[in-house]
């Protein structure tokens, strides 16, 4: 049985319309932050810093400028 | 090895070693939770298939797993270490750390559990073990994700664990892989890899990447939708995500090799594009 909290009308084979309720998006960021919590600072700080950093990604056609 | 193996980890070693079966043992039923269960019986098993100057093979075995240790005195191939290397989540001293390994065992898990979920955990609770054996970090040849052994310790805290089963978005980053490409306008393909594992579609989002947290709630989101209801989308679909983010799902159009060629491009569109197609 789907969870109540998560309202969908995907079984609308013809229409193919999704709803990720919000208590789907809150339930999903509860145990992410759970999970984060659960590290020390300094590694915490390390996986965060990498979502935005030029060195923790591929570089498709080689140099790409910082702008 | 003529078996086939269903997913795979690698345990990266900063020196040569002996193949220890009864010290991994050891230290799986401790991390387990006691050495004996009913009857005397252990809770895991090993037998050593084979033993040389270059390596060895160990057959390990506990609750629904079957897993298969095949160590080399040699480092991995940098080919299959560099994509991990570049999109690691690591320091560059980290990552340094894990390039310069010198001898590595690559972890097959081989049947037993059905779960990807529980598969993924015998995976990573086994690479811990060799901790006793001088572990500096482990790569995900399918996620690209790498861990030092400080992360990978408390990734398999019980915390960590609930969360995991509860959803793979919880480990997004860390075992579950979340990717980085910049294209050449400094545009950046957001992806995730390896969810497919989990009978999820991979997701892909093209944006500036002042974006990345968007998109890292945005994949979260969506793997947890499917992974907890088994819904099933493709391309020309639409949803709503909170924060009122509505999207179209489309197919991959450039760059199939890294991002996938089954991976679903997220395209932001308006309220009222939902449930229309595309013109």
């Amino acid at each position: 049985m789907r969870p109540k909290s998560i309202k969908d009308n995907h079984s609308r084979k013809s229409q193919h319309v999704h709803r990720a309720h919000l208590a789907a998006g809150s339930k999903r960021n509860a145990a992410h932050a759970l999970v984060f919590a659960s590290f020390n600072p300094d590694i915490l700080t390390m996986v965060k810093a990498a979502r935005t950093d030029m060195q923790a990604a591929i570089l498709f056609g080689g140099v790409v400028s910082a702008g | 090895m003529s078996e086939s193996y269903s997913l795979a980890l690698y345990a990266l070693f900063d020196k040569h070693f002996k193949l220890d079966a009864a010290k991994i043992q050891q230290h799986l039923e401790q991390l387990l939770g006691g050495s004996a269960s009913l009857f005397g019986r252990k809770k895991v098993q090993v037998k050593v298939q084979a033993e040389s100057a270059s390596g060895g093979v160990i057959d390990l075995q506990f609750n629904d797993h079957r897993l298969q240790l095949v160590a080399f005195t040699v480092p991995i191939p940098a080919i299959e270490t560099e994509y991990p290397l570049q999109v690691a989540h690591l320091r560059p001293e980290h990552k340094e750390q894990l390039r310069q390994h010198r001898a590595h065992i690559i972890i097959y898990h081989k049947g037993g559990s059905e779960s990807a979920v529980e598969q993924f955990i015998a995976l990573y609770q086994t690479a811990f073990a060799c901790n006793a054996l001088g572990l500096v970090g482990v790569i995900n040849p399918h996620t690209w994700m790498c861990m030092i052994t400080s992360m990978l310790a408390q990734t398999i805290s019980p915390a960590f664990l609930t969360s995991f089963r509860e959803s793979p978005a919880a480990s997004m980053g860390l075992w579950l892989g979340y990717n980085k490409y910049f294209k050449p306008d400094n545009e950046v393909w957001f992806a995730t890899r390896g969810a497919s594992l989990f009978q999820i579609p991979d997701f892909a989002y093209l944006g500036p990447l002042s974006e990345g947290d968007r998109a890292l709630h945005m994949f979260g989101t969506l793997i947890s939708y499917v992974f907890q209801t088994k819904a099933r989308l493709a391309p020309g679909h639409t949803i709503q995500l909170p924060d009122n983010i509505y999207l179209r799902f489309g197919k991959v159009s450039e760059y199939k090799e890294f991002l996938g060629q089954d991976t679903l491009i997220l395209e932001r569109i308006n309220a009222s594009e939902i449930n229309q197609r595309q013109p």
